[in-house]
């Protein structure tokens, strides 16, 4: 195991180094040389930067260390086919000289080389030159086994470092890449998500405008209508019109309240839709999250959707408002569109045993289960050309599982339509908290 | 000559109340007002109504609607359409036939509300 852990950087590679008794520090390379050959080719002398011999390392764990850590750049086939053969041209009849005085410099790396070379040969798809030659020189052959070449060993160790530095430097290239791209990959999803967002409020923004007619217009004919009764007033009135004209007065200004308070609640919804709020999660009630989107929906359902809600009240998450708003918007226009705009939406929000539990049911044809696992894929959709984007449901499920660790799932009701089902983690307040009641009600919105 | 009943029909209560008001104090006439398009045909159906105001997008049936049923039982009295959506097809399309009929787009003038009301009562 020792092997594994040098291999993976968790220890030294002096750590493999085994003291033998019979050793000692200060002898001549020869020395210990005479020494191995003595113990067999089993061990190879590690030597300290001097070369002064330290002790002895098991040629097997070496091997299998470096090739446990190099071996996919050493023996790679691919890298040895395409740099081998210049390597082999200055091979060829090397200078023996030179290599013998290169080879004296550490023995005891003779002695591995000589050990290995079976090795080696082995796995890198070299083969051992017959005996007459230099133990330091290999064969090439091609990977049918077709004679490329000779190799000397001082030549192939350098060519295994330069692989070994070219991997390196190639591996943290890839590694550099993969990170820039993951970056971009991030912010192109953010990019998406929010361009997604502008498209749905653009498409809510006609519904919208004519949400805010009703109530901008009440407020301007009672501003006209407080001024007639005042002038109506300043003139002679039986007691009973008079009495007529205080009440209209009052309820004109009952009026203007509650259309006020309908422009505010419409400003105040848009402006949770449109939040940029990226940077930093908040503690949002998800009831009100719904009843925010359900007024910017408003227009769009007035006709033909009745929703019917059963929610409750105190759900707290921690979450980006905003995203989460887009999330609803996104589930109940699909809802609409697979209804054919015109039926029943079954709103629900329980809490579970470790999250808020939201379902969305429609009264629609519900998902053919051949497309169940296929709903939530960016571009996949079943509606016809410039009907959705195909993005909404994918967008939705990076919402919910990659900003919020939550979970988005499709079903069908068992009395038919799709079941959207929006698992949100509960705030750690609420996971100690008791079970909240449940609030229950039917309404149509106007 | 018996005062002229109108009837209201508009599934915001905020728009009843406030046409309520303004037709009281702008016209001669009773008026009636109801939330439902259903409710206002049974009303049309059963009692004399001069003059009929209603919505157009109501979750039961809307305006349009409501017009085409009454003139397919006869009945012939002037409507004004008050409506948000007057880039809807279906009201740019030729109503020729629900004449009288006159549609005034959300946000209304009052003024200009009363005025075509008594053009279509004949207090004008």
């Amino acid at each position: 195991m020792d092997v594994l852990r040098a291999a993976r950087g968790d220890m030294e590679w002096s750590d493999l180094i085994h003291h033998h008794t019979s050793f000692d520090p200060g002898q001549t390379i020869e020395q210990v040389y005479e020494k191995m050959l003595a113990l067999g080719v089993d061990y190879a002398a590690a030597v300290d930067e001097e070369n002064i011999p330290v002790g002895l390392v098991s040629f097997k764990m070496l091997a299998a260390a470096l090739s446990a850590k190099y071996g996919h750049a050493l023996f790679a086939k691919k890298l040895l086919n395409t740099r081998v053969p210049s390597v082999i041209l200055g091979s060829i009849g090397t200078n023996q000289t030179e290599d013998q005085v290169d080879l004296v410099l550490p023995l005891a790396q003779t002695a591995v080389i000589n050990a290995s070379l079976d090795f080696f040969a082995a796995q890198a798809n070299l083969e051992r030159r017959p005996k007459d030659h230099s133990f330091d020189d290999l064969i090439v052959t091609t990977e049918t086994g077709a004679f490329e070449g000779l190799i000397s060993m001082r030549d192939f160790m350098k060519l295994q470092m330069d692989m070994l530095r070219w991997q390196e430097s190639e591996l943290r290239r890839r590694h550099d890449d993969l990170n820039r791209t993951l970056i971009q990959l991030s912010q192109t999803q953010d990019e998406l998500v929010n361009s997604a967002k502008m498209a749905a409020l653009g498409e809510l923004v006609a519904g919208i405008a004519h949400e805010m007619n009703t109530p901008l217009g009440v407020l301007i004919s009672s501003h006209d209508m407080i001024e007639k009764i005042f002038n109506l007033l300043s003139q002679d009135q039986t007691p009973d019109r008079r009495g007529q004209l205080n009440h209209y007065l009052k309820t004109n200004i009952e009026l203007g309240r509650e259309a006020s308070g309908r422009v505010t609640q419409i400003i105040r919804s848009l402006r949770t839709f449109g939040r940029d709020d990226q940077q930093e999660q908040h503690t949002a009630s998800l009831a009100d999250l719904i009843t925010s989107t359900l007024v910017l929906l408003a227009s769009k359902f007035k006709s033909s959707i009745t929703v019917h809600t059963d929610i409750v009240e105190a759900a707290n998450v921690r979450c980006y408002p905003g995203q989460i708003s887009q999330v609803l918007v996104n589930v109940l226009t699909n809802a609409s569109q697979a209804m054919g705009g015109k039926g029943d939406i079954y709103i629900e929000l329980q809490r579970g045993m470790h999250c808020w539990e939201l379902t969305i049911r429609d009264t629609g044809p519900g998902v053919p289960p051949h497309l169940v696992e296929r709903i939530f894929d960016p571009g996949f959709t079943t509606k016809g050309v410039g009907v959705g984007t195909g993005l909404g449901l994918s967008i939705s499920r990076k919402i919910v599982e990659q900003s919020h660790g939550g979970r988005i799932s499709v079903s069908n009701h068992r009395d038919g339509g799709a079941i959207f089902r929006i698992e949100m983690p509960l705030t750690p307040r609420e996971s100690s908290a008791k079970l909240p009641a449940t609030v229950a009600c039917s309404s149509s919105p106007s | 000559m018996t005062r002229p009943t109108v009837l209201v029909v508009d599934d915001e209560p905020l728009i009843t109340n406030m046409l309520s008001m303004i037709l009281d104090l702008g016209l001669d006439a009773n008026v009636i007002t109801t939330n439902s398009s259903v409710e206002a045909q049974k009303i049309l159906l059963n009692q004399p109504i001069s003059l009929l105001v209603t919505d157009y997008l109501m979750p039961e049936f809307n305006g349009l609607h409501l017009v085409r049923s009454i003139r397919e039982q006869g009945l012939r009295l002037p409507v004004l359409l008050l409506t948000g959506y007057c880039d809807e097809p279906e009201l740019a399309a030729n109503n020729e036939r629900l004449k009288p009929f006159e549609i005034i787009v959300k946000p209304w003038d009052n003024e200009h509300l009363i005025r075509r009301i008594k053009s279509l009562l004949g207090q004008g």
